[in-house]
């Protein structure tokens, strides 16, 4: 049973984040995982400080409201300042870990506090915490994933035509008077409670690598952003499948062998469609 | 396509599913955390129990991270006994929730006086408690009570094998005593980069200095640097130690101001803090007391 | 105070390692994070600091001994590699820049995590830490750091100047750059180079977060106050340099703050001041100048109603009720865009209202003229419709200088003597003669 859990949280980590990750790359906001990961330690350490423990549950609503003050402080910068998306992101994420060092160093001296330590679920660990709802065990990262994986379907359906409409040609959105700062908002909020919410599940280097790499496969295959998100989905399969199997052969970390499998299946896709020149 | 996903589904279901079942023989099995716990509980446990070190020697809480056999080796257990105190971080969560197995908490029983915190904040432990022996007795009591409750067929054995291990750490105590005591009085400074060892030096009468808390995730400051600098210009000392977890380059720098100012210190060999060591003096529990003493012993004097 | 003093004097040798040290840096990552900027790859430190991981665990595997040398050596070639994959996906399929520094980072580092686990289960002995162990503290320099960040910084100098024309054509236009044979192959090459070395020589003495930060934020906060190459490469290195140097002082100056995120904090201070007040770019500048812009829209509005006005005949005063009827002002705004044109001389205030002085007076027939002129050159050049041309007009009438009229009017056919408001000059007497 344990495999069929950790297969099922991986599909649903890759499904949640893959969907929001194909949005993400279309507005080439694609570190945007990886900007997270770092970004949330002053609000664990926040969290940590006023709290005094280490709970997973303060600790993780510290995380996710720095998460969206992330959100908003890059569109800031990027809208207000004109500055190009990449940069802003990473200027906000390198200061904000900054601060969460410094207050680490000044006010916690003693204790451990890193996103790795504190928040980061492991995916291997994931069916040894259980609990009943409805008359069904299910690990409890599973509970979860599957409230996220609803959320996000809820909310990707609802937002699409805005976020097509945004993503592909946000001039001509504004053009027509689309609020394209909302539809970028509510993404971008979307992917900081997506994203944070599983690094609380599975850790932080599975949710970067879903967040980008069935997405630019999936683009590679095609433009159109419905086929997209079922090769999304199909990916998020094979990759949390394919990845438990090497991980079971290698005898080595499980969300580290799917990310390595994800990579493997976005090379084979490269490889056919490569441009020459 | 359909097809073929639901070939594929159900192919993943079977192969996940087809999982071997738990061992019913004899043998307890019994899962430590750390490599100082398993030492602990070798020494305790009865010839019928198997030990297994989820962190085997030389890897670090810290940095740990888990695969596919760790899963496997949770899972077979009988018995799981971990540290507490924060020191495996998120994974004591999950073994407070997991259902199953015995699970033990060695830290359960500890006199909160006796546990260093961080003035400025309480809710900061040191959990470098295994260098302080009254915590470490504790700690072996815990796991002898909860194993003799869970056990009681082998209740005579564990007591009898935790006094005669306890006799045995008193042997190592008194000897790493008077390697202390062999250091002028003057000279019993030890200066690392990480907090590790405030436990130990309480014990067994000595200073500790560093550059940065318990915490390996806080980083110190240029006025910590010259602080330090100055400190061991002011006071000679002779000798500074490195750390197995953390980049040397934080001590050789130290070790270049000293010597722009005019004195030469020596830098002494890695100290074991976080997990026992691999070679043949450094692999036990009690090894590491007596190792860590010689080495400051043998640069200090 | 005294602390200062001895801080800038260098006294303390580990402030002059660290000081000197953290200076070379930040001017040289400043340096050539811009051409990453450039090209759109400014999170390049990021994905190569990750992609590390994988090369120092095959570089411990290999020789078996945690020697700091060896390790780096297996991160920086790691580390080329990412960048090289990051250049070849981005030049081979339609994946931007940014998806490939995040797929090529997820994916080592992933092996990375494949690998220490694959070593911790497998190998027992003195392996902990090694995903730290090469990572260094701001703090904690040598004076070997401060020489080989000079003879980086020597490097990247002379490779920079040695291409320069190429790299600075390949960055700005690269179709252009290849059309007159420059290879961007080569340049990508030259750019993955400097990016590399910079790095793999930083991230043993700062730390992964550090290392990336200094090749954003300075090239990030330069970028306000120039749009050319060598301004901005000069600009980006004093900004990396002295955010080194403050975030220095400060750790100096207090206890217990960490040198590396201290000088994070203060180049993030300086792009955000940058961002703020920065001429031209700077929101102040750009915010004080629409505002200047609303305002003077504003008065030309009202002026032109009020020549309006008087052309119809409603007498040479005119008082808010009039004005709204061609152009809507609400009580604040009329109140202030008024006494505006008070101060300037354009109106006077008359006991029951207000009536426009000469220059008040041409003002506002220039901004009709020039509002005519728009929607005849709408009709006639651009086929638009009647019904539309007035609301374009509206706009462009405030845009419109002397220069563009007169190109227009030449471009129509008529003399600049057209003047569709001659006539309203001749019924009206001016009242400052009267």
């Amino acid at each position: 049973m344990d495999g069929f859990w950790i297969v099922l949280t991986g599909f649903l980590v890759a499904s949640s984040t893959g969907m929001l990750g194909n949005l993400l790359l279309l507005r080439k906001m694609s570190m945007m995982g990886d900007a997270l990961s770092h970004a949330v330690l002053p609000g664990i350490v926040i969290a940590y400080l006023i709290s005094g423990s280490r709970a997973s549950f303060p600790l993780l609503i510290g995380a996710i409201i720095m998460g969206l003050l992330t959100t908003f402080l890059i569109h800031f910068f990027s809208n207000k300042g004109k500055i190009q998306g990449d940069a802003a992101m990473g200027t906000v994420f390198t200061f904000l870990f900054a601060i969460g060092i410094i207050l680490v160093t000044k006010y916690a001296g003693q204790a451990d506090i890193d996103a790795d330590c504190v928040l980061h679920g492991e995916l291997a660990f994931v069916p040894l915490q259980q609990t009943s709802y409805f008359g069904i065990t299910a690990p409890d990262a599973v509970w979860t994933l599957l409230l996220l994986f609803t959320f996000i379907q809820l909310v990707f359906w609802i937002g699409y035509k805005g976020w097509l409409l945004t993503s592909f040609n946000s001039e001509f959105a504004a053009s027509i008077g689309i609020k394209t700062a909302i539809w970028h908002y509510s993404l971008m909020a979307a992917t900081s409670v997506a994203t944070v919410v599983s690094f609380e599940s599975v850790g932080a280097i599975l949710v970067i690598a879903f967040l980008v790499v069935p997405a630019a496969t999936a683009y590679l295959i095609t433009k159109d952003l419905k086929r997209m998100v079922v090769v999304i989905i199909i990916q998020g399969f094979l990759n949390s499948f394919g990845g438990y199997m090497l991980s079971n052969i290698l005898n080595a970390s499980i969300s580290g062998s799917m990310a390595v499998i994800s990579f493997v299946g976005f090379a084979i896709v490269f490889l056919v469609t490569k441009k020459e020149g | 396509m359909r097809k073929v996903l639901l070939y594929l589904l159900l192919f993943s279901l079977t192969a996940c599913l087809t999982k071997s079942k738990k061992e019913n023989g004899n043998t307890i099995k019994i899962v430590c955390t750390t490599s100082i716990i398993s030492d602990w509980v070798v020494n305790i446990a009865s010839n019928e129990m198997q030990i297994i070190p989820l962190l085997k020697t030389g890897i670090d809480p810290h940095v740990y991270k888990p695969s596919k056999r760790d899963l496997d080796i949770l899972r077979s257990a009988d018995v799981i006994i971990y540290h507490g105190l924060h020191l495996e971080g998120k994974i004591i969560e999950v073994l407070k929730k997991m259902e199953g197995p015995l699970i033990i908490n060695v830290s359960q029983n500890y006199s909160q006086d006796l546990i260093i915190r961080d003035p400025s904040f309480p809710a900061s432990i040191d959990p470098h408690v295994w260098f302080d022996l009254d915590l470490t007795r504790s700690a072996i009591t815990t796991i002898t009570q909860n194993l003799s409750a869970e056990y009681p067929q082998f209740k005579d054995e564990l007591d009898s094998n935790m006094q005669a291990y306890f006799s045995q750490i008193n042997n190592v105590a008194k000897q790493v005593k008077s390697i202390i005591s062999s250091i002028p009085e003057g000279q019993r400074t030890v200066i690392t980069t990480h907090d590790a060892l405030s436990y130990f030096g309480r014990s067994f009468g000595f200073n500790v200095k560093t550059l940065q808390g318990a915490s390996t995730v806080s980083e110190f400051g240029l006025k910590e640097i010259t602080g330090l600098v100055d400190f061991i210009v002011d006071q000679q000392i002779p000798a500074i130690f490195l750390e197995n977890i953390i980049s040397p380059q934080a001590m050789i720098s130290v070790q270049k101001g000293c010597k722009a100012k005019g004195f030469e210190v020596k830098i002494g060999p890695e100290l074991l803090s976080d997990s026992l060591g691999d070679k043949e003096d450094q692999n036990t529990y009690t090894d590491m007391l007596l190792f860590n003493a010689r080495t400051i012993a043998e640069y200090l004097r | 105070m005294d602390l200062l003093l001895k801080y800038i004097t260098l006294e303390d040798p580990n402030v002059r390692f660290v000081v000197v040290a953290i200076v070379l840096l930040g001017a040289v990552s400043g340096m050539v994070g811009s051409f990453n900027f450039l090209r759109k790859k400014t999170l390049v430190g990021e994905t190569v600091a990750h992609s590390m991981l994988p090369g120092v665990l095959i570089a411990f595997l290999l020789s078996g001994v945690k020697s700091p040398i060896i390790m780096i050596l297996g991160a920086a070639l790691s580390g080329w590699m990412s960048i090289w994959l990051v250049d070849y996906i981005t030049q081979k399929s339609k994946i931007k820049g940014d998806s490939a520094l995040a797929i090529v980072l997820s994916s080592f580092f992933g092996l990375g995590i494949v690998l220490l686990t694959m070593i911790q289960s497998r190998f027992s002995g003195n392996q902990s830490g090694l995903d730290h162990y090469i990572f260094g503290n701001a703090a904690a320099m040598t004076p070997e750091d401060s020489t080989t960040f000079a003879v980086v910084c020597l490097v990247v100098f002379v490779l920079v100047m040695s291409s320069y024309l190429s790299i600075k054509a390949t960055i700005f236009n690269s179709d252009y750059a290849q059309s007159i044979g420059i290879s961007r192959k080569k340049i990508d090459i030259l750019i993955s180079i400097l990016t590399i070395l910079t790095i793999s020589v930083g991230i043993k003495a700062v730390g992964i977060v550090m290392m990336s930060a200094l090749l954003i934020i300075p090239p990030t906060a330069a970028r306000f106050w120039t749009d050319r190459l060598v301004p901005m490469l000069i600009i980006s290195g004093c900004f990396g340099a002295l955010g080194g140097w403050l975030g220095s002082f400060i750790s100096y100056y207090e206890t217990n703050m960490p040198t590396g995120p201290l000088t994070i904090v203060c180049v993030s201070i300086i792009a955000f001041v940058s961002m703020m007040f920065a001429p031209k770019k700077g929101i102040v500048y750009q915010r004080w100048n629409k505002l200047l812009l609303r305002r003077r829209i504003n008065e030309e509005n009202l002026l032109k109603a009020a020549v309006q006005n008087e052309v119809r005949g409603k007498g040479k005063l005119f008082n808010r009720a009039q004005i709204n009827t061609r152009q809507y002002f609400e009580q604040k705004l009329w109140n202030r865009t008024i006494n505006r044109l008070k101060n300037k001389g354009f109106v006077y205030k008359v006991h029951t209202g207000y009536t426009l002085s000469m220059a008040g007076r041409n003002y506002g027939a220039d901004i009709d003229r020039r509002h005519k002129i728009w929607e005849v050159y709408l009709q006639r050049r651009m086929q638009m419709s009647v019904h539309l041309v007035h609301d374009e007009a509206e706009t462009m009438e405030h845009f419109l200088t002397p220069e563009i009229e007169e190109e227009i009017l030449g471009e129509l056919g008529l003399c600049s003597r057209f003047n569709p408001l001659l006539e309203i000059h001749e019924i009206i007497p001016d009242p400052d003669i009267a």
